[in-house]
């Protein structure tokens, strides 16, 4: 039977090949808070309504603070440090949004290979998760490795996050939430702390290129205003 | 009964007899001299072809009669090979040629030696690559576009058509001698058959699609439909290595028969289309495609026969190439509709390949005719072209009416090869292609009816956006047709390019010029850095022979007596 | 009954082009040629002569005709009424289907190289680049129906699901239709990958190849991307629609699918913008992802 979960599950893989094929920071960030607000949402969607009845408090609440924290807080506080900082593209990758997008798509009929593999049908709630988990963690792990932008990389972060709740609420694991807000809060810091970096960065270099902190000592950095006009011309 | 035989024997006789109509006229001139010497070497390859089918109806009995066919065969073609032996790329081909043949002939005795239950899957790839070499699976493909662009077109054309596919046959024969060993192993065959058939297919065609030299690229091509071929006979052995599949035999008989359907489709209209190719060089002195151009006109017969057959090789209805793709699709689609994970996925390898291929084909074929025979000519040996004499074309005509008997032929042997299963689909392809037909001429019709004056033309010149003076340099040539998917493949075909800058004025550009070129990969990437690290590895052994005899002496010595201790120790 | 339904739809092919043209006109504030415009033009075009440029062959004077011979095979041979058309559009395979259309396009390919002008080759090395991307997602999406349906000829791929299976598989079959939309907008080529609107430029591929056509075949060209336009458009509608039991409505809605294609492809382009030509590769690259999401999704279950 159709359920909405599905859609939602389906989304996310669209959502993923549309990240890694994605220059315009604005564009993922959107990206990446849609995913939030699913996530936050899959819970209660995977929920079975019919026979389990109404569920727990906890789980409304659980949802909810999700869904703010990656779907709302996050991409504002990022949407900021993008308007901020004055980028508004990823120009040069490391891997091409091409060749990213076909790693993504190898990753995906990997992961549905693995799951097919791992034979959990009977304990999943829906079938569909656990591929999708997969291929989101490793879309995360690939913005992180195959971006320069200091912003990507936490995005990065933050879909490798969406993935683990993914496969957590996929699982139905008992504590897994209570872990995952651990990891949660993590991120959240991750985030403050990457933000308040970026801003020292691009103070220091006019630029928020972290491959630039491989050439701290250059002498075109004694001008920064000259290197200024060429990244930004 | 024989019905391997007979489908594999077909080519050999058409396709012979046609090129030798063309040959009489294909050698002219200074070359009249050499005519034994053609027709010697010509006749002997015919008839160690014939050897080879006779060999292969005895091979469970005795291989040897094969293998000695399958040399002289080898050498018999080698030598028409190197019938314009004065030039030096065509020795380096021949080389090429030979070397090829005899590492197949080596593969091969390897092969017919460990043919026996315990190591039949070594026997299996040992005549994979032996088979292969004369087939041109690649990566042992190489030989084919140095050999047939060195050939006469008459010998191409036997090649191409005939003699390429006689590896089926021999892999088909080999694979015939330990039925009870094959039925296991139908998985490995089938996987090992698919993936190199697709590898075949799409790469082979790609890299014609790249090729500015007409001969190369129907070489090129010849890879393509052998991989079609392969691809049939691939998903045939997976259909029958499914143990719960209801159908199985009457889709693998769908699979076997519409490869072994292509392989005649493949000889009578590659056959053709190498004539053609011979007929152009004999008229214009090059294959160039971009040095020929608006030859429709000159050469309007050959144009025609090379259209036709162009288009029919690009496996376009209502043409005969359809029918054995349409057949292999289907029974690709069959495999999806069971459901089954293994036919599924296979289903889905041979229907994406051969619609790639098939996709790339139109444009390699666009590329040969639109490059040869339309537009302007772009040099004075084109503009001068002249139709060749009769024979020529009579001989592209005979196999063009084998093209079109072979569309209901092909349903009818299909309809009994597999079991009537699927034919009414088939039927369906021809009577939509005759539909086809008398729909174009019905509107042919109505135009002349409908337009003022029964439909008589006013000619113009072309219209080039306000400008009235277009030239043959306005026109596209065949290398700029395919240039953007030649540029999006650039990493893999590696194509080089030449870029003849202006020397005169700016303003009067006319001397600028750009040409590519693209290499066989499998040559330049695998063959020749293995070949050169062999030879330096061979290096090493100079040190033995330094010129004292007493050296050679003594290794001489050694040798025996290691010989004579093995021989006691036994 | 099959074949009052071939009449009908090669009635109705223009009637959908001028529905888009009408969509585009009302988003950009026209009053619009109307919905009938393309019959006119036809029947003008019909009554006059061709002229032909001058080293042309008999491959430009036959190529429309028969492109547009094979593009009418392709509707005769399309189950308008699904499994109960007649026996030959019953028995044709999905790849006879597109292959045909395929023909239309080598003949049109031809024509344009004959005629031997810059701007028709730059236009016949455009297309000959898209249809090779275009070929691989139409099978891979052919292969997903075959999965899905479990028939191989075109009358049971196209029959459509029961209520059941149509609410269990809608994500796949929303996957397969959303990636034979993006092939249907480039095989037709409209926005983003061609404009029909830019004649005389070089921003274009379908048009460019028609540059030199004129007269009565360019009636047959106009009409025969119209019949292409309905029918890929059908074979979309089809692959969405769930089972009928009357032939007569399953038809009707048909029809009025095309027609909201129609109307979606002239908001579509309306809205966007022409896509560079280096990234349309791409584009189709990524459609070819999604039909192969389909098939993930399918198998998966």
């Amino acid at each position: 039977m159709l359920t909405f979960s599905e859609i939602i599950l389906a989304l996310f893989l669209l959502a993923n090949l549309a990240l890694a094929g994605s220059g315009r920071l604005t564009h993922a960030i959107r990206l990446v808070a849609a995913q939030g607000i699913a996530v936050g949402a899959l819970p209660l969607l995977l929920w079975d309504w019919q026979s389990a009845g109404i569920p727990e408090c906890r789980l409304f609440i659980i949802a909810a603070v999700n869904a703010l924290v990656k779907g709302v807080a996050m991409p504002m506080l990022l949407g900021y440090a993008v308007r901020k900082i004055n980028t508004k593209r990823e120009l040069e990758p490391i891997i091409s949004f091409t060749l990213s997008r076909l790693i993504v798509f190898a990753m995906i009929i990997g992961s549905f290979a693995i799951a097919a593999r791992l034979h959990i049908h009977e304990t999943v709630a829906s079938e569909l998760a656990v591929p999708v988990a997969f291929t989101t963690m490793g879309t995360g792990l690939l913005l992180i490795a195959a971006r320069k932008k200091a912003v990507t990389q936490v995005l990065g972060f933050l879909v490798l996050e969406n993935g683990i709740s993914v496969f957590g609420s996929g699982l139905l694991i008992e504590h897994g939430i209570i872990v995952e807000l651990g990891i949660l809060l993590d991120i959240f810091a991750l985030a403050f702390i990457l933000g308040i970096t970026i801003f020292q960065i691009k103070r220091t270099f006019s630029s928020t290129d972290t491959d630039k902190l491989n050439n701290l000592g250059d002498t075109h950095l004694m001008h920064p205003q000259r290197h200024h006009h060429r990244t930004h011309a | 009964m024989f019905l391997l035989e007979t489908i594999f024997t077909i080519p050999i006789i058409t396709v012979g007899l046609a090129a030798a109509i063309h040959a009489t006229a294909y050698i002219h001139g200074e070359e009249r001299r050499h005519f034994p010497r053609f027709w010697g070497f010509f006749i002997s390859t015919i008839l160690s072809m014939a050897a080879v089918i006779l060999a292969g109806i005895f091979v469970a009995e005795c291989e040897l009669p094969l293998l000695v066919a399958w040399e002289a065969m080898a050498l018999s073609s080698a030598g028409l090979v190197a019938f314009d032996s004065t030039k030096k790329s065509v020795r380096k081909a021949t080389w090429i040629y030979l070397l090829a043949c005899h590492a197949g002939v080596a593969a091969l005795l390897l092969t017919f030696k460990l043919n026996c239950s315990a190591t039949w899957t070594a026997a299996f790839f040992l005549a994979v690559i032996g088979f292969g070499l004369k087939i041109g699976f690649p990566p042992f493909h190489s030989w084919l576009p140095e050999a047939h662009p060195a050939a006469p077109a008459p010998a191409s054309a036997v090649m191409s058509g005939a003699m390429i596919p006689l590896g089926f046959y021999g892999l088909l024969k080999f694979l015939s001698i330990h039925p009870m060993t094959l039925t296991p192993n139908f998985e490995t065959v089938g996987w090992t058959l698919l993936a190199i058939g697709a590898v075949g297919a799409v790469g082979g065609i790609l890299f014609a699609v790249a090729q500015t030299n007409l001969k190369k690229l129907l070489a090129f091509s010849s890879v393509e439909n052998m991989g079609i071929v392969a691809i049939g006979l691939g998903i045939g052995f997976l259909t029958l290595s499914d143990s719960n599949c209801s159908e199985k035999i009457h889709i693998a008989g769908l699979c076997f028969g519409g490869a072994l359907v292509h392989v005649l489709n493949h000889a009578f209209l590659k056959g053709a289309l190498f004539l053609g190719a011979g007929s152009i060089l004999r008229q214009t002195g090059t294959l160039d495609l971009d040095k020929m151009g608006g030859l429709m006109r000159r050469m309007p017969f050959t144009g025609a026969l090379f259209t036709l057959n162009a288009i029919g090789l690009a496996g376009m209805p209502p043409f005969n190439g359809f029918i054995g793709e349409l057949a292999i699709y289907i029974s690709a689609f069959a495999m999806i509709a069971t459901g089954d994970t293994t036919l599924v996925v296979a289903g889905f390898v041979a229907a994406i390949a051969l619609a790639l291929s098939g996709g790339l084909a139109v444009a390699a074929y666009a590329k040969a005719i639109g490059g040869a025979f339309l537009g302007l000519p772009r040099t004075a040996k084109a503009a001068e072209a002249a139709e060749t004499p009769r024979r020529m074309w009579i001989a592209m005509t005979i196999l063009t009416i084998l093209s079109v008997a072979m569309i209901p032929a092909s349903i009818c042997f299909l309809r009994y090869y597999a079991n009537a299963y699927a034919t009414d689909a088939l039927t369906g392809a021809a009577i939509a292609g005759g539909a086809l037909v008398a729909l174009a001429v019905a509107l042919i019709l109505v135009r002349r009816f409908t337009c003022p004056r029964g439909g008589i033309v006013t000619k113009s010149p072309t219209w080039d956006c306000g400008y009235h003076a277009p030239t043959a340099r306005m026109t596209y040539t065949a290398t700029a047709i395919t240039q953007p998917l030649v540029d999006f493949f650039r990493k893999f075909l590696r194509t080089r390019k030449y870029i003849i800058p202006f020397k005169g004025a700016p303003e009067d550009p006319t001397d600028a010029a750009i040409a590519t070129e693209t290499d066989d990969i499998a040559l330049s990437s695998f063959w020749r850095p293995a070949f050169t690290y062999i030879a330096r590895l061979f290096q090493r052994a100079h040190l033995l022979q330094n010129g004292s005899l007493h050296l050679y002496i003594l290794i001489v010595i050694l040798a025996v007596l290691t010989l004579l201790a093995f021989a006691l120790a036994s | 009954m099959n074949i009052i339904s071939i009449i009908a739809a090669t009635l109705l092919a223009p009637l959908f082009i001028g529905i888009t043209n009408q969509t585009k006109a009302f988003f950009a504030g026209r009053k619009g040629p109307g919905l009938f415009r393309l019959y006119a033009d036809l029947a003008k075009l019909i009554r006059k002569s061709c002229p032909r440029p001058e080293h042309s062959t008999w491959i430009f004077a036959s190529a429309q005709p028969i492109a547009l011979a094979s593009v009418l095979t392709a509707a005769i041979v399309f189950p308008w009424n699904g499994p109960a058309s007649s026996s030959l559009s019953l028995s044709a395979s999905a790849a006879l289907f597109f292959y045909l259309l395929g023909t239309g396009r080598i003949f049109t390919l031809l024509a344009s190289l004959d005629a031997g002008s810059a701007f028709e080759g730059m236009g016949s090395s455009r297309e000959v680049q898209f249809s090779t991307f275009l070929e691989p997602i139409i099978f891979i999406v052919i292969g997903f129906l075959v999965l899905f349906s479990g028939g191989t000829s075109l009358a049971s791929l196209l029959s459509g699901a029961s209520t059941a299976a149509w609410t269990d598989n809608a994500v796949p079959i929303a996957l397969a239709a959303l990636a034979f939309y993006v092939v249907f907008l480039s095989e037709n080529c409209r926005v983003p990958f061609d404009d029909p609107e830019t004649h005389l430029e070089l921003t274009m591929i379908h048009e460019a190849m028609l540059l030199d056509t004129a007269g009565a075949d360019l009636a047959f060209a106009l009409y025969g991307s119209a019949l292409k336009f309905e029918l890929t458009a059908a074979f979309l509608a089809m692959m969405i629609l769930p089972r009928f039991d009357s032939s007569i409505i399953r038809l009707l809605a048909v029809f009025g699918a095309v027609a909201a294609i129609a109307i979606i492809t002239g908001i579509v382009e309306s809205t966007m913008a022409r896509l560079r030509f280096l990234k349309s590769p791409l584009a189709l690259i990524g459609a070819a992802l999604i039909a192969s999401l389909a098939i993930f999704f399918a198998l998966y279950r």
